[in-house]
């Protein structure tokens, strides 16, 4: 902290800020205008808002299963999709496709599936909720690694090839190491999207399928500040923890990749 | 890339077509399959169907109280009594009547929800979608301590429940100050335009379901006839009585919080205004609010809520059953359980809920009759016996359907 | 083989719910379908077509989505010029990713929190002494969307640091601003003429994807947004969810706009950047 100079120390303050804001929040019974600070500071809202949500470790278990899940299979799929595509000649217009599935108001793709998840009897099951999440998901992936197919990255697979060596071979030599980070990108942003999805958890799945963001959503939005304020904390912390080991995980594979 | 778009246009038109027949089978309604409810001869064949069953309840939970009461009380309750393993999911008016609706136009046999919890304008699109089992109330054991003729009861937005719905709650309509900054709170409209002119930017009126009910409220004051909204929509009547209603709103617009240029979403932001000393007055369905909220520690304990006396709206809150439930019985069995004194006792409790209950109290075994008296009196929220006598029927739906689109095009947009 | 039927399965993927969703919202919204149909009708199409909302709405939403990316991209940029290597460490780096764990909803909550009238921020300008009430801080729900705008920079602009860091590096900027120098270019020459539409083209498209996620913004535009005109994802959503059943065929005629918006807007911004790469 003491190496940042005053603006990166602004930015850190402000980056921060709302986690800090939350907990204060959340920790208080009166903050009113005009006062910067909160009179006292009181566990009160936290023990009202867990009295009533008691299940809050399972679902929390729940949404990480899913949320790991997604962020698995869309990594995976989408980045094969991406290699695939990437030796193709209208290379461009492939990517393009992937934008489609973000042409539609968010609020209103979930309702506009939930009828084909209803005709396959999928809706209100958790299979449903995932299926639906990685039509989001996959082709997201599938745009950010594919930038990550270079010329270069094409030379060294046909090296491998040059050298004897199989089209399996050189993914799992050459390929998959140097892709970690965008590997691990790809999980980060899918697993994000799943755990703070509310539209298909709570249409396609019928709200069956419990994540934090589901059992809170109503909480943020309709009950009073300080409870909201728990709510956002306990959805929030979770996946800023999981953001940060990646992130961290994604700098060790630069650098080992560098060395 | 022309290879690229040829075979695109294939495949979409091939898709089209397969979607569109699709379709046009779904919307033959002679294909509908017309679900047919189960019928119950006898409680004891309701038991031996709903016993040892999971039963889907889909709820309002933006409510950590009611959210307790449901996840402490209810949910262990009816596992020890009757074995049955209540999920409780998420979900609302609209998103219940979309689901029920979607589930009917995909030709589902089996919904996902069993149970839900609606008040009348859920209950009216579930009847116009016909996707309601029942009737059942009268099979309920514990309907026979409930006044079905009690228009405040047994009727829903002026329509008859028919045993399609079970009353679950009653509540009244109240507006709530802050007794350390207003002294005396304005009884009618007349009053309120004057505690505007003195003290402006300290009142406003949230576009949602609480503030429409205060302005069916200030119809029936502005008509001077408590019965003046009662019956069928008329469209003469509503014309005539909301011109004076967007009049007076319009004209005292300039004095409302932010000069009347925009209003409140939700009835939280309405409290948090309140909270801020931002504005006088907020409000709710709910007449225990008060007493719930000062609980929670939001409201000052200097708060206080009341009804003006030309009378504010009383109405219930429901249970329903979907028609295509697959497990009706064990719905039942919820359903029951929630409107046995027991419940709705522990309901009534201002310290767990406060919510009125729907149940004749004369007509209760003593036991019970003396723990009503004894709960827990409210302290803060007006007692029912003194704002009973203010209370008016909920209009038909129609009002509200007019109330929420004319707000926007002649006051909002004005 | 696999690739073909992995390229047969991204079609699938990529096309077939689109154009699911958009047959089941055209049909409805012409009344062929829907619980409440009652056969073939333009008349949803004629009033939201008809109506003075839709054009307002529309042209107020893309404004505020390209106004908040520009805004975003430039103030990144410019955090980028004068503090490049402090974003290089390891503590500013995983601060900046804070903001991205937040949600929308979550996001717009603490804005509102914040900026409202009477929020943390008027109390902090009344102690100074720049206001004198709460009321005289009117920055969410109204006239011009400073609260809106607030809370989408702030989502965007930590990704948009992020962004451009990555290609700041990738592209080695640094080392070309030093060639700039070497060859007697000032510092500024360097930074307008050489990083700057290097970052710039290299950001592009996922500024597109960024302003089509802004496009649709859902939970900050109904906590922070005005009443009128309403933001499209909240017309939309609105129509949806009242209690008029009647109103659900005009959400559709209205996500059907949408989305022939995005996808003309998506096709034009590729064949510019495939143009251009050409």
């Amino acid at each position: 902290m003491k190496s940042l100079k005053l603006g990166g120390i602004v930015i850190l303050i402000l980056c921060v800020f709302p986690l800090l804001y939350l907990t204060v929040l959340s920790l208080t019974t009166e903050w009113i205008f005009p006062e910067l600070l909160p009179r006292a500071l009181t566990g009160f809202h936290w023990n009202f808002f867990l009295a009533g949500n008691q299940s809050i470790l399972m679902t929390l278990l729940n949404g990480v299963l899913l949320s790991s899940l997604v962020g698995i299979i869309s990594m995976i799929t989408g980045f094969w999709l991406s290699y695939v595509i990437s030796f193709q000649s209208n290379r461009r217009s492939w990517i393009n496709l992937a934008y489609l599935p973000y042409s539609f108001a968010p609020v209103i793709y979930a309702f506009l599936l939930q009828f084909y998840f209803l005709k396959a009897g999928i809706s209100g099951t958790w299979s449903g909720v995932f299926l639906a999440q990685l039509l989001i998901t996959v082709p997201f992936v599938v745009i950010l690694c594919a930038h990550h197919w270079t010329t270069e990255m094409k030379h060294l697979m046909e090296c491998v090839y040059s050298m004897g060596g199989s089209e399996c071979y050189a993914f799992s030599k050459v390929v998959l190491p140097m892709s970690r980070p965008v590997l691990l990108l790809s999980f980060a942003q899918s697993f994000l999207f799943s755990w703070f999805d509310f539209g298909f958890v709570s249409v396609i799945g019928v709200g069956k399928t419990k994540t934090l963001m589901l059992l809170l959503y109503q909480y943020i939005q309709e009950a009073n500040p300080y409870i909201a304020a728990c709510s956002a904390l306990v959805i929030i912390l979770p996946a800023a923890i999981f953001l940060i080991i990646n992130s961290k995980l994604i700098s060790r594979m630069n650098v080992l990749t560098q060395d | 890339m022309e290879k690229l778009k040829n075979r695109l246009l294939k495949y979409c038109s091939i898709f089209f077509v397969l979607c569109s027949f699709l379709f046009v089978k779904c919307s033959d309604q002679s294909n509908v399959k017309t679900i047919q409810p189960k019928v119950y001869k006898s409680w004891a064949a309701v038991e031996s169907g709903g016993k040892n069953s999971s039963v889907q309840m889909m709820m309002w939970q933006g409510d950590p109280l009611i959210n307790a009461y449901m996840q402490n009380f209810v949910i262990p309750r009816v596992k020890e009594l009757y074995g049955i393993d209540l999920k409780i999911n998420p979900g609302q008016g609209t998103e219940i009547v979309k689901q029920l609706m979607t589930e009917k136009e995909a030709n589902v046999s089996k919904s996902s929800i069993d149970l839900a919890w609606i008040n009348g304008e859920t209950f009216f699109q579930l009847k116009q979608l016909n996707t309601m089992f029942g009737p059942f109330v009268e099979l309920l054991p514990n309907s026979q301590y409930i006044d079905l003729d009690n228009p405040f009861i047994g009727t829903d937005f002026q329509q008859k429940t028919d045993g399609y719905e079970c009353p679950w709650g009653n509540v009244q309509y109240c507006t709530i100050y802050d007794s350390l900054r207003t002294a005396v709170p304005p009884q009618d409209l007349a009053e309120l335009s004057h505690y505007l002119k003195l003290h402006p930017g300290k009142f406003t009126i949230p576009y949602e379901f609480t503030g429409m009910t205060m302005l069916k409220s200030w119809m029936v004051a502005l008509s001077e006839d408590k019965n003046f909204l009662n019956g069928p929509f008329d469209e003469d009547k509503y014309n005539n009585i909301s011109n004076k209603l967007w009049n007076y709103i319009n004209e005292n617009k300039q004095n409302f919080w932010r000069n009347g240029k925009t209003f409140p979403e939700n009835l939280s932001q309405l409290h948090q205004l309140f909270i801020n000393h931002e504005i006088d007055f907020t409000m709710s369905n709910n007449d225990c609010e008060v007493d719930n909220k000062i609980i929670q520690k939001l409201f000052p304990p200097s708060t206080r809520a009341y009804v003006m006396k030309f009378g504010s709206i009383q109405n219930s809150h429901y249970l329903g059953i979907a028609a295509g439930s697959a497990n009706t019985a064990g719905a039942m069995m919820v359903i029951n359980f929630l409107i046995s004194p027991e419940a709705q006792l522990k309901k009534y409790n201002p310290e767990m809920w406060g919510d009125g209950t729907i149940l004749t109290i004369d007509k209760l075994p003593m036991e019970w009759r003396n723990q009503f008296a004894n709960v827990t009196s409210r302290k803060y929220s007006p007692k029912r016996v003194k704002i009973e006598a203010l209370a008016l029927q909920e209009p038909d739906p129609e009002y509200m359907i007019r109330l929420y689109r004319d707000f926007r095009t002649k006051v909002i947009e004005n | 083989m696999f690739s073909k039927f992995s390229l047969y399965f991204y079609l699938i993927l990529c096309l077939f719910p689109i154009t699911a969703g958009f047959i089941y919202a055209f049909l409805y919204s012409l009344g062929l379908i829907g619980a409440m149909n009652t056969g073939f009708t333009l008349n949803h199409w004629k009033d939201v077509l008809g109506s003075k909302e839709l054009l307002s709405s529309f042209a107020l939403t893309i404004l505020i989505s390209v106004m908040v990316v520009l805004a975003s991209w430039w103030m990144a940029v410019t955090i980028l010029r004068y503090y490049a290597k402090e974003l290089t460490k390891t503590i500013l780096k995983n601060g900046l990713l804070i903001p991205l764990t937040l949600p929308m909803l979550i996001g717009a909550f603490i804005v509102m929190q914040i900026f409202r009238s009477g929020g943390l921020f008027a109390s902090l300008l009344y102690k100074i002494g720049l206001i004198s009430s709460a009321q005289s801080l009117e920055w969410v729900n109204d006239y011009w969307h400073i609260g809106l705008g607030i809370c989408l920079i702030l989502f965007t602009l930590p990704y948009f640091i992020i962004l451009v860091l990555q290609k700041y590096d990738k592209h080695k900027i640094p080392e070309l601003l030093e060639i700039n120098t070497s060859m007697g270019g000032t510092k500024s020459i360097g930074w307008y003429r050489i990083a700057m539409p290097i970052l710039w083209i290299e950001t592009k498209l996922s500024m597109l994807l960024y302003g089509i996620f802004l496009f649709g913004t859902y939970e900050a535009a109904l906590l922070l947004g005005r009443q009128n005109p309403r933001l499209v994802s909240v017309l939309i959503a609105q129509k949806l969810r009242k209690f008029d059943l009647q109103t659900i065929p005009q959400a559709y005629v209205l996500s059907i706009i949408y989305t022939l918006l995005i996808v003309v807007f998506i096709y034009l911004f590729s064949r510019k950047s495939y143009h251009e790469v050409s």
